[in-house]
């Protein structure tokens, strides 16, 4: 029997608002399990409705949204957080925090009123810290962290759900560049060390095509390409969704380089597909 | 760096003072017994029957209330401010306190008069659910309650019924006046067992819903969508805890009147030394607003005696002081 | 999210039965806790009564009682005897057990103050309260009767009544019409005056005298200087004992033309702003003030009722 599909979308459409156009339109998106996918676009394309549909956040006002074969809005909330962890951005924490606290919230699809945490439990909490390098900082308050670090941390909180898929938007904002290679490769070896499904929504298209086997580009609320690196970061594609024109450059095993040359802005004939 | 005690430990610490603090409630009253007479009171031995009255009828009950009342106060500030995901939330953020205050003073200058006499208690109760009731419904739209409309909405309808409690004293006569501002300054003194058992209930499920909900109340302190991604039904946890905390801080209000400042200060204090996991937060907050609102109820029945203090005051001239200096020291 | 309805229906029920259940229990005395010497079983006239009325504590006093008095409250302690009893509190807000400790089996309470502390507890412990409203002449009456049947000292009680009546109706016949237009002074900021709720009104009329504001229901309400310039008394009537600047002393109301001219009068406050036996001595004081507009005299006038400490008990 095939393994379910990670993500379908059939049709899917979202309209925030009555009489507003919609966010995303006629969305048919298959992404199987195993692999890890890039979702690119410009602001405001519908990246992060996207988002939202596959992680149950939104219903679609049209079609359908399903995960792992089943439609989202019938998953248990607490079922659905014991399969796929998601890693937004996020206001930092209300209280102060230790890092493994932190981290340790991401059991908490798994607790039940009625039992603490055993050992086992407190085990798998750090294990999660060595494997993302935290076991230094596990005392020390969240607040106290460097943006590449809250990352970390933040992915390990992921990571402490035992999730099958793992869903990120723009995990690499703000990161400087170690930080930002550190977080694919930390993706890549999810995927290919324990078979979890990635989808990452990121600007950073070298680093995407370095690491993704798939890239899916979304402008004005709709898929506009979807296939491999090489095949989707290519200048008309591209000039297609961003506006303006681009050069790009294949540098092989280092993946490609796209690099704008001239820009218009967004509604000017030939601006990005918004 | 934050030392982190045992939350077990915290909690013998704690009710070991909420047992010698009962002790000395009983003991210590406006009227001075010699102890030998309180322990033959409370053991049923006493020839005293004066005594007795005062001990069994009049302290047990008082220091009782006084215990489920700060426990309870304890136990709806952290949860509001978890819910809220704001350290000065507190009990009576969403006009609790001045719904509940109209009531009484509506049934003391207004109604009371014109209809003979009333429960105090049970108006209280009443205006304090409808300045609940109003807030929510302002906030509460599509199947979700927008956190920032409901701290306005509590703001402003706290204004609106602190205006109507000035309006009606305004007009009061002069003992009537006075019998309205001494009910909301909160006094426990002459808690029937009743009342006790009201608080008792109150403070039950509150601590019951607390308890339940602890895991996603951690987790809300990440904010509401990151909660509801770990598996949180984020506007259930809201609704039940909302609920269960304002209902909290209505009882308290109807029998105790107005007591600030515990449901504010105690979990701060409580996150302070044993953390902020709320599966220890909770029953924590419990001990430790019994173990001050007791204290602070036999300080002011004995500071000034025979006249007994209003306990909002005690709590707050001590309370304040002791929380500034905690505060100096955790951020040393 | 699929967005669903708050089941509202269902939540008011529960919370209208939560209020109903609130009230209730909080309504009803509790059982009877502790029988107490000479509780509601008992029946005959009270020999332990705590007072927490100071008009009470006076009017037993009066009328040869004040040896059955065994609590008062901590304000408004009159007559001197009266300071000898111990002190209980607070008369609105009493503690309790220092009522309970003078082993009460009478207890006097204001009527209609706040239920949770006082008459439910007391009755609960099994003490007999006697709830009195003290606003008015006809309530002093009442009050002054109620007092002398529950201590068995129902004569004197009679008899001061009677001597009261005649003080007033030896004040109302010496009056010489027409009445003076007076404002009676209560409260400078913001200004306060007496209407005629208050039983000084009463008191005003019979000594020949017109409270201005006299059309307001309210017993003390509060007016403003334009009112009472407007209502242009002829006589301003004030009392120092609580503080505060006399009216030709103070700013802004040398526009009322009678404090202008000087036509103010200060009446004795210590005796005017009780309600109880003394008031015919009030009544007096208030018709030297209209009359002859000048300040108190130093004696007690004569007719006055018979100075407390020589009150004796008559059943």
């Amino acid at each position: 029997m095939p393994e379910p599909a990670a993500f379908e979308l059939l049709g899917a459409g979202v309209r925030y608002r009555d009489g507003e156009p919609e966010a995303l339109r006629d969305v048919d998106l298959r992404v199987d399990a195993g692999g890890l996918t890039a979702v690119l676009g410009p602001n405001g394309a519908g990246k992060t409705t996207l988002v939202r549909l596959l992680t149950g956040v939104l219903e679609p006002t049209r079609g359908e949204a399903r995960f792992l074969d089943r439609p989202l809005a019938k998953w248990p909330r607490r079922e659905l957080a014991r399969r796929l962890a998601v890693v937004t951005q996020e206001p930092p924490p209300a209280v102060p925090l230790t890092v493994r606290e932190y981290v340790a919230l991401g059991r908490t699809p798994y607790m039940s009123p009625w039992s603490a945490p055993g050992p086992a439990e407190r085990a798998l909490v750090a294990r999660t810290l060595e494997r993302t390098g935290l076991g230094p900082l596990e005392r020390r308050p969240v607040s106290d962290l460097s943006g590449g670090e809250r990352q970390r941390a933040k992915l390990a909180r992921a990571l402490a759900q035992e999730p099958e898929v793992l869903v990120l938007d723009e995990p690499t904002a703000h990161l400087d560049l170690g930080h930002a290679l550190w977080v694919f490769d930390a993706m890549r070896e999810l995927v290919m060390q324990q078979g979890i499904t990635v989808l990452c929504i990121t600007h950073d298209m070298n680093l995407a095509s370095r690491r993704a086997e798939r890239l899916v580009l979304i402008g004005r609320g709709r898929v506009l390409a979807d296939g491999a690196p090489r095949d989707v970061l290519v200048p008309p594609v591209l000039e297609a969704a961003y506006g303006g024109s681009v050069e790009v450059h294949d540098l092989g095993a280092s993946g490609l380089a796209v690099l704008p040359t001239s820009f218009a802005g967004p509604g000017a004939r030939g601006g990005p597909a918004v | 760096m934050r030392a982190v005690r045992r939350p077990l430990v915290g909690g013998i610490l704690l009710s070991a003072a909420l047992v010698a603090a009962l002790a000395g409630g009983v003991a210590l009253g406006s009227v001075p017994l010699p102890p030998g007479a309180v322990w033959s009171a409370l053991a049923g031995s006493g020839r005293d029957p004066t005594a007795l009255t005062i001990v069994r009828s009049i302290r047990l009950p008082r220091v009782l209330a006084g215990a489920l009342t700060g426990g309870a106060l304890a136990m709806s500030g952290a949860l509001f401010q978890a819910l809220l995901r704001n350290p000065l939330a507190e009990p009576y953020l969403l006009g609790v306190s001045s719904g509940a205050a109209f009531g009484a003073v509506a049934a003391l200058t207004v109604i009371g008069p014109a209809l003979g006499t009333l429960t105090t208690g049970g108006f209280a109760f009443a205006g304090g659910l409808l300045a609940i009731a109003i807030v929510f419904r302002v906030a509460w739209t599509v199947g979700r309650v927008d956190t920032r409309v409901l701290i306005l909405a509590g703001v402003v309808v706290s204004a609106f019924f602190g205006a109507g409690v000035m309006l009606l004293l305004s007009l009061a006569r002069g003992d009537v006046f006075r019998s309205a501002v001494l009910w909301t300054m909160g006094s426990l003194d002459g808690t029937s067992w009743n009342g006790v058992g009201l608080l008792g209930l109150g403070a039950l499920a509150t601590a019951v819903a607390g308890l339940m909900l602890s895991r996603h109340l951690n987790a809300l302190a990440l904010g509401e969508e990151a909660a509801a991604h770990l598996g949180t039904p984020v506007e259930r946890v809201k609704r039940i805890a909302y609920v269960a905390a304002s209902l909290a801080a209505a009882i308290t209000v109807s029998v105790a009147g107005v007591i600030g400042f515990v449901g504010l200060v105690v979990p701060h204090a409580v996150r302070m030394a044993w953390g902020s996991d709320h599966r220890t937060l909770i029953p924590l907050s419990l001990l430790g607003g019994a173990v001050t609102l007791v204290v602070a109820d036999t300080v002011a029945q004995t500071v000034a005696r025979p006249l007994v203090l209003p306990i909002g005051v005690v709590t707050a001239v001590l309370g304040v002081p002791l929380f500034l200096v905690l505060l100096r020291r955790a951020g040393a | 999210m699929r967005p669903h309805a708050w089941r509202t229906p269902g939540i008011v029920a529960a919370l209208v039965a939560l209020g109903a259940a609130t009230l209730a229990i909080l309504r009803g005395p509790g059982p009877r806790e502790g029988r107490r010497p000479g509780g509601q079983d008992a029946v005959g006239p009270a020999t332990r009564v705590v007072s927490l009325i100071p008009a009470a504590t006076e009017i037993l006093f009066a009328i040869g009682a004040g040896d059955r008095l065994v609590g008062r409250t901590h304000w408004g302690v009159h007559p001197a005897a009266a300071r000898a009893v111990p002190d209980v509190g607070d008369g609105i807000r009493p503690a309790l057990e220092a009522i309970m400790a003078r082993e009460p089996d009478l207890v006097v309470v204001v009527a209609g103050s706040d239920n949770r502390g006082v008459a439910r507890r007391l009755e609960s412990l099994g003490v007999r309260t006697l709830p009195l409203t003290h606003n008015t002449l006809g309530d002093l009456e009442r009050n002054i009767l109620a007092l002398g049947d529950a201590v068995g000292c129902g004569g004197s009680a009679r008899s001061l009544v009677r001597r009261i009546h005649d003080g007033l109706a030896d004040v109302e016949r010496e009056r010489e019409p027409p009445p003076v237009r007076v404002y009676y002074d209560v409260w400078p900021d913001p200004p306060m005056t007496i209407g005629a709720g208050s039983y000084l009104d009463s008191l005003l009329t019979l000594a020949g005298a017109r409270n201005v504001f006299g059309d307001l229901p309210a017993p003390s309400p509060q007016v403003s200087l334009e009112a009472i310039v407007r209502r242009d008394p002829e006589l301003v009537l004030y009392w120092t004992e609580g503080g505060g600047a006399a009216p030709d002393e103070r700013p802004g109301w040398d526009n009322i033309p009678a404090i202008a001219a000087g036509r103010v009068a200060r009446i004795d406050g210590e005796l005017v702003t009780r309600l109880g036996p003394r008031v015919a001595d009030a009544a007096r004081e208030l018709a030297r003030a209209v009359h002859r507009g000048s300040a108190p005299a130093d004696e007690p006038s004569p007719g006055s009722i018979r100075p407390p400490e020589e009150a004796v008990c008559v059943p």
